[in-house]
């Protein structure tokens, strides 16, 4: 049974179709490269599966379970966590800060406890932000700690976006294009810590990405998507050598 | 997450000495104005609470009149004292505040606004339609509160004096609760939601509800506000929570600021303060709070509470331009 499957996923906005009967098997510890022209629907695909959009038809099936109408905020406790294509952050909390609220799930509080609650909610508090800073040691920039995100460069924004959706302990982690704006060095160094992440801490990846290079270097198989369909899936070798893959990005 | 208490640390007995103070020195008049400014503080930081999430909700001020009326029906019909029914009256306002999320929940920002002042201006034509309420008229001949203490005798709330310190007790235990509230993880969630809510949504917040707790805490608290007026003035009728009341308190808080849990306060005060100032002006008052209204909205955008944080550099460069001399 794959971690994920993904059966006649479609999603429709009026006319126009952006998920077009998508079927994907996903295994526990890939990473899987999910590449596409513009518009092909990557990030819509990502939406559907992280409950943020609802699909016209189809099922998602994570472990073997229906997770098809399930909210945002319940996928997330499912283990499944995203980034988004724009950077999403408080922008007036510091770095730091912003990971704190990505333990939302996982402070160990009920809500009388976080309003009302004396030493032992003090106690638990420090235990989040310690927790908050070990995962910025890990993605490599605890030198930010106590910046505004909002003042952040972008290359440390992507990183700290990835850094608050890793504070769910998702075990499926949907990366969508993580390295935009970022030079060759930078986005080597990114795709190596994503590794180092699915090494350390056994996550499955979904990786949507524009830069060929980082996504043919890390992913050892790959889907295709085109105009919401599915195209091709394979190996790097495969997927760079297959026809309709080469007309779609080529021929427009 | 992170301000400094000290600066209320060393206010705080000056302002507790003020205020056990005031009733003796005041004129009955200003006595009363000073209950209605604490029952004002309580529904304007309640407001605010659940500006917190973005919702702006114009159904405030009739869920206040919710807990005026539940309150006012249960201590004259069932004969029950004000210690039982101000809960009860409370948590009257937050049931029916939870039945108007039922659809205001769908909504957001404007429409959530206008869909707000809709279903509140419901409730109070339905308290001027069913006869309980008292139609037009209202109700009347609300009793005072009275406390029997054994050994003690019966204390009788209906005098302005001790009136007056219990709402400045319940007033404080409200406060106390809503700062609470506000120095929470709650408080961080709703915040969340208001600036990024993708962002909320893909940490595990349950958006809808957390919107629902944050409208429900501040309804129960507008709901306690109700209260301590209608026992107070004795009389209640649903013109005092229609949509000039519901504009005022806009007016307050938007002057005032709502980003931080002062701002309301100090736009209740500054309101209640100008009120009096202006009181010869009579009916231009409407005229002079609309006029405050768009010179905050041009000059001072975060309200008043953002006032000292735009007067340093103002008064930094005074000072330097006194040391150049």
């Amino acid at each position: 049974m794959a971690l994920l499957e993904l059966r006649g996923l479609r999603k429709q906005f009026g006319g126009l179709v952006a998920v077009n009967d998508i079927d994907l098997d996903l295994e526990e510890g890939e990473i899987r490269g999910l590449i596409g022209p513009n518009g092909s629907g990557k990030t819509t695909l990502f939406s559907l599966i992280s409950g943020f959009l609802r699909p016209t038809r189809g099922k998602i099936i994570w472990r073997g379970k229906d997770i098809t109408q399930k909210p945002a905020h319940s996928i997330v406790k499912e283990g499944i966590a995203r980034t988004f294509q724009l950077t999403t952050l408080l922008k007036d909390m510091t770095a730091l800060q912003n990971i704190v609220i990505g333990f939302h799930l996982h402070t160990g509080m009920g809500l009388f406890e976080q309003v009302f609650g004396g030493s032992g909610r003090r106690i638990k508090e420090s235990a989040v932000v310690k927790k908050a800073e070990e995962l910025l040691i890990a993605m490599g920039i605890e030198n930010i700690k106590d910046e505004l995100a909002g003042a952040l460069p972008h290359g440390y924004q992507r990183e700290l976006n990835i850094a608050v959706s890793l504070a769910s302990n998702p075990a499926l982690l949907l990366l969508d294009e993580p390295t935009t704006g970022m030079n060759p060095v930078e986005t080597q160094g990114l795709m190596d810590k994503i590794m180092k992440l699915r090494d350390e801490r056994g996550i499955t990846i979904i990786l949507v990405e524009h830069d060929m290079k980082a996504v043919m270097g890390t992913c050892k198989k790959i889907t295709v998507l085109d105009f919401g369909k599915k195209i091709a899936e394979g190996t790097p070798e495969e997927v760079s050598k297959n026809e309709e893959v080469i007309e779609a990005y080529l021929g427009r | 997450m992170g301000r400094n208490p000290s600066r209320r640390v060393i206010s705080l007995p000056i302002i507790a000495v003020v205020l056990i103070t005031l009733p003796f020195i005041l004129s009955r008049y200003y006595v009363d104005l000073t209950i209605v400014f604490f029952a004002h503080i309580i529904l304007a930081v309640s407001f605010r609470l659940i500006t917190t999430t973005g919702d702006f909700s114009l159904a405030h001020v009739p869920l206040m009149g919710m807990g005026a009326y539940t309150s006012a029906i249960i201590s004259k019909q069932l004969g029950w004292p004000f210690w039982i029914s101000l809960p009860l009256a409370a948590l009257a306002s937050t049931l029916v505040g939870l039945i108007m999320l039922y659809p205001l929940l769908r909504m957001k920002a404007f429409a959530f606004f206008i869909g707000s002042y809709a279903i509140g201006e419901a409730l109070r034509l339905s308290w001027i339609r069913i006869g309980i309420f008292g139609c037009h008229r209202g109700i009347s001949g609300i009793s005072h509160p009275l406390l029997s203490i054994p050994c003690l005798g019966v204390l009788d709330f209906s005098g302005a004096t001790p009136y007056y310190f219990l709402t400045l007790v319940i007033t404080g235990l409200c406060l106390a609760i809503m700062y609470r509230i506000e120095r929470s993880r709650i408080s961080d969630s709703f915040k969340a939601i208001h600036s990024e809510e993708s962002l909320a949504k893909s940490v595990g917040i349950n958006v809808t509800a957390y919107r629902l707790l944050a409208f429900e805490m501040g309804t129960f608290f507008a709901g306690i506000s109700g209260v301590l007026l209608a026992h107070y003035f004795g009389h209640i009728d649903p013109h005092q929570f229609d949509l000039t009341t519901g504009l005022y308190l806009l007016i307050w808080v938007v002057v005032g600021g709502y980003t931080t849990f002062a701002g309301p306060i100090i736009g209740v005060t500054f309101f209640t303060l100008l009120g009096e100032l202006m009181r010869p002006l009579g009916a231009w008052m409407p005229l002079v709070y609309g006029c405050i209204l768009i010179i905050s909205l041009l000059f001072l955008p975060d309200g008043l509470e953002g006032l000292p944080k735009r007067l340093v550099p103002l008064i930094q460069r005074i000072r330097i331009k006194g040391g150049e001399k």
